[in-house]
């Protein structure tokens, strides 16, 4: 068997043995139920007599079948549903494996390191592509059924599509944390430190960058404040300009790009060089 | 097929400034079921897992069938390194079906291939139980069968039985003496259970603070103990016997036994017949002359003393 057919091999099997995981399923069965619910909510909400401000809601929402679709991915972010078992999943995959010693079972197959973790890493995003599928799916079928088919769906189509890429990336950097620690609690809480660190970055950014419209600020903030859209944080939301029917920014790419790379990188460095008893 | 199935040539590995593998050389010739032996702590699974590659060395080479080791060569290894571990909400089946996959056996080989392991271990049976359900003694079976996918030319087995109950460690000596015998896979087994490696190995290597003290066939190990020709010798009258010892030049008395007989260590040409004649011409009665039987626990206690 080849390299990369064994490697298609090894996404099979780590995406089954993903799959059979109760966290796993949990999840796809939270997408679900997303995907019911967000829909439902909105429909509620666009046929209550409800006021806000003197104006009915259901104007003011002017709800169809794409804002049920964005709604439901907006909804899963910001309740950090996805992002939560991206991080248990990944940790799981490696971290959990190391300590569990299975890890060691599959180190002693005739297969490259990197091939491993190359499998482990499409496995997640397997599961992320299969969460944000069923989401999708689900959630136009019902927003299809209560709204009809009226509204633009390419933007939430992408919006989608982006996400996915994202939560790729994001997998990669917790696939990366996880080979550096091994160690499952130190793996989660080092994820959630990074991100709380990278979330208070981003509002000291645009805290500064409000500043700096109200008055003059050195030119080296001034820089420090270009570098917002480089943010992980940035690149790790670059889906949500789709999802609100903003433009896009390239930088967002580009970084999510980098991130992703380089913590591919370092974590097949560091998988090819680590000890596993 | 190279003669050498395993040589390792040098091997260190250090942990701080304890150095637990130091400059081992081992060699496994193709069909010997070795026996690498070793008091806790001597540095066996180090060793173990420095060959499969689990761990870096700081140091030295390993040969698989003469090819330097790498993934590669990973495919004619099966291995089983401490406690095996499996991914226990999952069956006996999906596990040997995941690890199918990472042997590179394409699923209808796979297939094949994990039907003819379960029913070599005796688990067909149980293959669609959850592996977390499983015995001590069906998880070594289990992992035995997973180190036999692909058919490996050679076992790496650390510590088979360790938990076993007899009836389990009968089970998987058994089978370890079956594979090496129809199966013609050569074995190299770790253990500090001197008397299983005994029963089982044709060769044996004897490790100690990560150095190889002594090696050779079980016979050579024994024989160069036998060399030394201890008897132990008993009669009715004890200090006619001790006193008729004590007069002869040509052997050394070594005091009481733990059966409590007095033994003695032959010098010379002198042979247990030609003692017996004397200590019969002396007038003593004998109840016993019997030559110490050496074990490899006697062996392995000299060794590493």
């Amino acid at each position: 068997m080849s390299l990369p057919t064994h490697v298609l091999a090894l996404w099979r099997a780590e995406t089954i043995k993903l799959l059979s995981r109760t966290s796993a399923r949990l999840g796809l069965i939270g997408a679900i139920a997303i995907s019911l619910l967000i829909p439902l909510i909105l429909f509620w909400l666009s046929n209550t007599g409800m006021e806000m401000n003197g104006t009915e809601v259901k104007d003011a929402l002017g709800a169809d079948a794409p804002m049920a679709l964005n709604w439901s991915l907006r909804f899963l972010h910001w309740a950090f549903i996805l992002r939560a078992f991206i991080i248990l999943l990944g940790t799981m995959t490696i971290a959990g494996e190391f300590s569990a010693k299975t890890l060691r079972e599959d180190l002693l197959r005739p297969v490259p390191r990197a091939a491993i973790l190359a499998a482990k890493w499409a496995a997640l995003s397997t599961w992320i592509g299969l969460f944000l599928g069923i989401t999708w799916l689900i959630s136009s079928v019902l927003g299809l059924i209560l709204f009809g088919t009226d509204g633009g769906w390419q933007d939430p189509a992408l919006a989608y599509l982006v996400a996915g890429l994202c939560n790729v990336g994001f997998a990669a950097l917790v696939l990366a944390i996880a080979v550096c620690i091994r160690s499952v609690p130190v793996t989660i809480v080092g994820v959630f430190l990074f991100l709380v660190m990278n979330t208070f970055l981003g509002w000291g950014l645009t805290v500064v960058s409000w500043i700096s419209e109200m008055a003059d600020v050195p030119e080296a903030v001034e820089f420090v404040i270009q570098a917002r859209p480089w943010l992980p944080s940035s690149a790790l939301g670059a889906w949500y300009g789709f999802a609100v029917g903003e433009p896009w920014i390239w930088q967002n790419f580009a970084a999510l790009g980098l991130l992703t790379a380089l913590s591919a990188l370092v974590a097949a460095a560091v998988f090819e060089w680590i000890d596993v008893p | 097929m190279s003669d050498t199935a395993l040589e390792v040539r040098g091997l260190t590995r250090s942990f701080g400034k304890r150095a637990a593998v130091k400059s081992l050389d081992l060699q496994v010739q193709t069909g010997d079921v070795y026996g690498f032996l070793g008091p806790n702590g001597a540095g066996k699974t180090t060793a173990m897992r420095c060959i499969l590659g689990l761990i870096r060395s700081d140091s030295g080479e390993v040969n698989v069938f003469g090819q330097r080791r790498s993934y590669r060569s990973l495919r004619d290894v099966g291995a089983i390194v401490e406690t095996p571990a499996f991914h226990v909400w999952m069956t006996g089946m999906e596990n040997l079906n995941l690890a199918a996959a990472y042997s590179g056996l394409t699923p209808k080989h796979g297939k094949e291939e994990i039907a003819r392991v379960l029913e070599r271990v005796g688990l067909s049976e149980r293959s669609s139980d959850k592996a977390g359900t499983y015995s001590l003694g069906m998880k070594q079976r289990l992992a035995i069968a997973r180190a036999l996918l692909g058919r490996p030319k050679l076992l790496l087995l650390d510590e088979p039985t360790n938990g076993l109950d007899p009836r389990g460690m009968r089970e998987v000596r058994e089978l370890i003496r079956s594979l090496a015998l129809h199966d013609q896979i050569t074995v190299l087994i770790s253990s500090h259970l001197l008397g299983e490696v005994q029963a089982i190995c044709n060769r044996v290597g004897i490790i100690q603070e990560g150095t190889l003290r002594a090696e050779g066939t079980v016979e050579e190990l024994l024989d160069a103990e036998a060399a030394e020709r201890i008897l132990e010798v008993a009669s009715v009258d004890e200090g006619a016997l001790k006193a008729a010892l004590e007069g002869m030049d040509d052997l050394d008395l070594l005091g009481a036994g733990a059966s409590g007989r007095l033994r003695v260590r032959l010098q010379g040409t002198l042979t247990a017949g030609a003692l017996n004649r004397r200590l019969v011409q002396a007038d003593i009665d004998l109840t016993a002359l019997v030559p110490e039987t050496r074990s490899l626990e006697d062996v392995f206690l000299e060794v590493t003393k």
